[in-house]
């Protein structure tokens, strides 16, 4: 019996043309519209049209949901009169992809808050394929593939080879297939059951509205959740800091100032223990190495369960208010230099000329 | 170490291969010592804290033997083979059978008793019978003499050393012995297409099976009751889901066999395809098969006594099989059950043949493969669950006895209907590995059944293969590895 090498050479190429065949699908899948990433594409348009349309330096309010939620734009801008957009959206958009949002829109003169969620510190750098990660992955396939094509590579292959074949196929479907991209948003009735994630939700300064006592929905044990990180601790090296120091480092060199603070947190008796200090002291560290500022303390941001509705990062509507009103005479000293405020402050959509 | 590892397929086969490859086929003994110091590392890569207790049975064995061999015409002798065969059942069960039967007894005296803390040994099932078999031929042919080193090799030769094929010294020692112990390009090709071939089985077949059955065996055990559709699908995807597990490991430690110049006896041989289970018991896990009639069934008489006395032997025979496959009454129940098929499965065959019935027609002969492969699946419903009450209630869904049942959510009997049927497709109407592979000699044995699908060592079929590979590069990124389902036997 003979075998000739033609056979074992084949091997090989068949495993590179397999290989090569499945990027191709994966490339042409790319940038279908899905239903599920509706919600974030959005919310992302409505906060970056707010914060191209002003010339004037701004503050930008960067995070999660608890900064969604819990950090009013439109009572910053009213308070101090500098033009304020939330830039919050949801912690399981990674910390890259929320920085690298904010690259596109700041300018020099701007002032970012950091806000992030306790987990996002130890977040991987640009994508974390676990489930929780879903919906970011979902987003970016869907409504971001420029984004995708810009990973580096080692991140492109690992997000090519776990996505999915059912997501493949529909994002095929979608694109070759009868049209189905996502139907556009339908407004919600008044009396309809508040859903939290619905860009009818999101106001002109990027603020979650609507979570009030008559409308959001009965208090969910999630609200009580304990964050591991805070409870006990950051790791050795944790992995977001990577991302957020490029980020420091770029934002000084376009004369953008950076300011970081804690985010609101649901209170639960192990955080008051002596070690759950560390992460504050650890983040604290972190960021005055690099020069940047930390606005209060742990504490403040740590509320009660009453304040919070169906996470431990959702603030009600009424928690709000007074979260962000404490947090302003912490940033005014790095705000730009203001006129004298009208009586009852500066209203909305009604930044002052500078 | 999973044979679809990426540490074996990647690190340790081209190594052991690569350096089997540059001893110079005249320096057979180092050849040998390669092969065991690297098939002891593929066994303590699991667990180290085994070796010893390998090690020790290889020599105890191996001892023993001798003593036999020396001790002929003395009762010594037979002493020696009982005292072999002892110490072996005696580790065995140690590991194996203790909790089970602690629980057995706490059980059935109403108390509680706490486990033990023991840790099943990676393969003792498997290395445990390849020896008994050698000392009870060593004491029935007592010429029989190895060298110590053959010996071990032959034992702990790590493409059978996990999970069989149940290899004989007679059939696998001669080889170590020949002349023709080397590495070329044709054993390189077949083993190499074997193992493929089995490694998709494994990765593409049976890990995407387990999925379903792991789903409907996981509701059943935390107390769900099951629609019956579901847990039809649960059932079939776990008989898929062993079946493509097993004979695709099977297929690769053929195959890795076959790379190192070494022919090793067939293991499976479409057993959803036999139309009676006695045919399914000469097609599933052969060489178990084989081992347990040799030294079980023969012994206790096999067919050459009473009818009553075979029909008994065929009990025994099938419930030892079951306790071998796991210390559990699942195991003993799917054992007794499958022992009731053969002994309707023998009188039937009595009554045709009395009778002068030739049931040769196209309809019988389906209706016949149909009927054996729902009794194999009842009775995988037992071998699958953790518990007797958790396969109470997956069968009672499938008899549909379960009214108030509920279904389980996410499309989960859409999704899986026409895997399952694919997988009944690849079952029923492909031809197996060794009849794929027919005009190479994969196996000792020559392969029985023609087919028309042949496969030859062309271009395309390597880009076929090479790009088959694809699927498993992208399951080491997807999934957890899932080990064989042998490796707990």
């Amino acid at each position: 019996m003979h075998i000739r090498w033609s056979f074992f050479l084949a091997l090989p190429v068949g495993l590179v043309l397999a290989f090569g065949g499945y990027l191709a699908l994966f490339e042409l899948h790319l940038g279908v519209p899905t239903k599920q990433s509706r919600w974030c594409a959005e919310t992302i348009h409505i906060k970056r049209s707010k914060a191209e349309s002003v010339t004037a330096p701004k503050l930008l309010l960067v995070g999660g949901s608890s900064v969604l939620f819990g950090i009013s734009a439109e009572e910053i801008q009213r308070q101090t009169g500098c033009p304020t957009v939330n830039f919050g959206t949801h912690a399981a958009i990674s910390v890259a992809y929320m920085l690298d949002q904010i690259r596109k829109i700041a300018r020099p003169g701007d002032v970012v808050l950091l806000a992030l969620e306790w987990e996002l510190y130890t977040a991987d750098k640009h994508i974390n394929m676990d489930s929780s990660d879903s919906i970011f992955i979902d987003y970016i396939l869907a409504r971001d593939p420029e984004y995708v094509k810009r990973l580096p590579w080692s991140d492109y292959f690992n997000l090519a080879m776990l996505t999915p074949g059912e997501r493949i196929w529909m994002g095929l479907k979608g694109r070759f297939g009868r049209n189905r991209a996502a139907a556009p948003s339908r407004p919600q009735p008044v009396n309809a059951p508040y859903k939290a994630y619905r860009s009818q939700h999101i106001s002109e300064f990027g603020d979650q509205t609507g979570a009030t006592e008559a409308r959001r929905p009965a208090v969910a044990p999630a609200r009580a959740r304990m964050s591991e990180v805070l409870a006990s601790g950051l790791p050795e090296s944790p992995a977001g800091f990577p991302v957020i120091r490029e980020f420091c480092e770029w934002a000084r060199s376009k004369h953008i100032r950076v300011l970081a603070t804690f985010p609101n947190t649901c209170h639960r008796p192990e955080y008051d223990r002596p070690e759950a200090q560390k992460t504050p002291l650890r983040l604290k560290k972190f960021y005055s190495k690099m020069g940047v500022p930390v606005l209060g303390e742990a504490a403040e941001a740590i509320l009660p369960e009453q304040d919070f509705f169906d996470t431990m990062y959702h603030l009600t509507e009424e928690g709000r208010l007074p979260r962000t009103s404490r947090m302003v005479p912490h940033l005014i000293p790095y705000l730009p230099s203001l006129p004298a405020a009208p009586e009852g402050g500066w209203r909305a959509g009604d930044p002052p000329a500078r | 170490m999973l044979f679809s590892s990426w540490q074996f397929i990647f690190l340790f086969l081209p190594i052991t291969l690569g350096l089997f490859f540059v001893i110079p086929a005249k320096w057979r003994a180092l050849r040998k010592w390669w092969l065991l110091l690297s098939s002891l590392f593929f066994y303590g890569y699991w667990k180290i804290e085994y070796v010893p207790l390998l090690l020790f049975s290889i020599a105890f064995n191996y001892a023993a033997a001798e003593c036999i061999t020396r001790w002929r015409g003395l009762t010594a002798s037979r002493l020696m083979l009982i005292a072999g065969i002892v110490t072996n059942l005696f580790l065995l069960g140690y590991y194996k059978y203790t909790n089970f039967i602690l629980e057995t007894l706490g059980r059935a005296s109403g108390r509680t008793t706490d486990r033990l803390d023991i840790i099943l040994p990676l393969a003792i099932s498997f290395f445990t019978f390849t020896q008994i078999g050698y000392l009870v031929d060593v004491h029935r042919d007592r010429k029989l003499h190895y060298r110590l080193l053959d010996y071990s090799v032959f034992v702990v030769f790590f493409p059978h050393l996990i999970a069989g094929p149940i290899v004989r010294h007679w059939e696998i020692i001669p080889q170590f012995a020949e002349k023709t112990l080397r590495v070329n390009r044709a054993d390189i090709g077949v083993g190499l297409s074997m193992f493929l071939l089995g490694l998709y089985k494994k990765v593409l077949l049976a890990d995407p099976a387990a999925h379903y059955a792991d789903t409907v065996f996981g509701a059943a055990e935390s107390g769900a009751l099951l629609v019956s559709r579901e847990a039809w699908l649960g059932t079939m995807a776990y008989a898929f889901q062993i079946y493509f597990d097993f004979s695709g490991y099977s297929d690769m430690a053929i195959g890795l066999a076959r790379m190192f110049g070494m022919r090793f006896p067939r293991n499976f041989n479409s057993p959803y395809k036999a139309g009676s289970i006695i045919v399914f018991w000469r097609s599933w896990h052969i060489t178990l098969t084989r081992f347990l009639t040799d030294y079980v069934y023969i012994p206790l008489g096999g067919n050459r006594c009473s009818k009553s006395r075979h029909l008994c032997n065929i009990m025994i025979l099938m419930l030892v099989s079951g306790l071998w496959h796991g210390a559990g009454w699942t195991f003993v129940v799917w054992g007794a059950l499958h022992g009731i098929y053969l002994v309707i499965a023998n009188l039937w065959r009595d009554l045709r043949t009395a009778r002068g019935w030739r049931l040769d027609h196209w309809s019988y002969r389906g209706a016949s493969v149909v009927l054996t492969f729902v009794a194999v699946l009842f009775a995988w419903v037992f071998f699958r669950a953790n518990s007797l009450a958790a396969a109470g209630s997956v069968i009672a869904s499938m008899l549909g006895a379960q009214s108030e049942a509920l279904p389980i959510p996410d499309g989960f009997y859409r999704s899986g209907r026409p895997i399952m049927l694919l997988l009944l497709l690849v079952a029923w109407a492909m031809p197996n590995t060794q009849q794929l592979l027919r005009s190479h000699d994969p196996t000792i044995e020559p392969v029985e059944r023609m087919s028309r699908w042949q496969l030859h060592f062309n271009v395309r079929n390597g880009l076929i293969l090479g790009g088959l590979f694809f699927g498993v590069l992208a399951s080491y990124f997807v999934a957890k590895q899932s080990p064989f389902i042998y490796f707990n036997f």
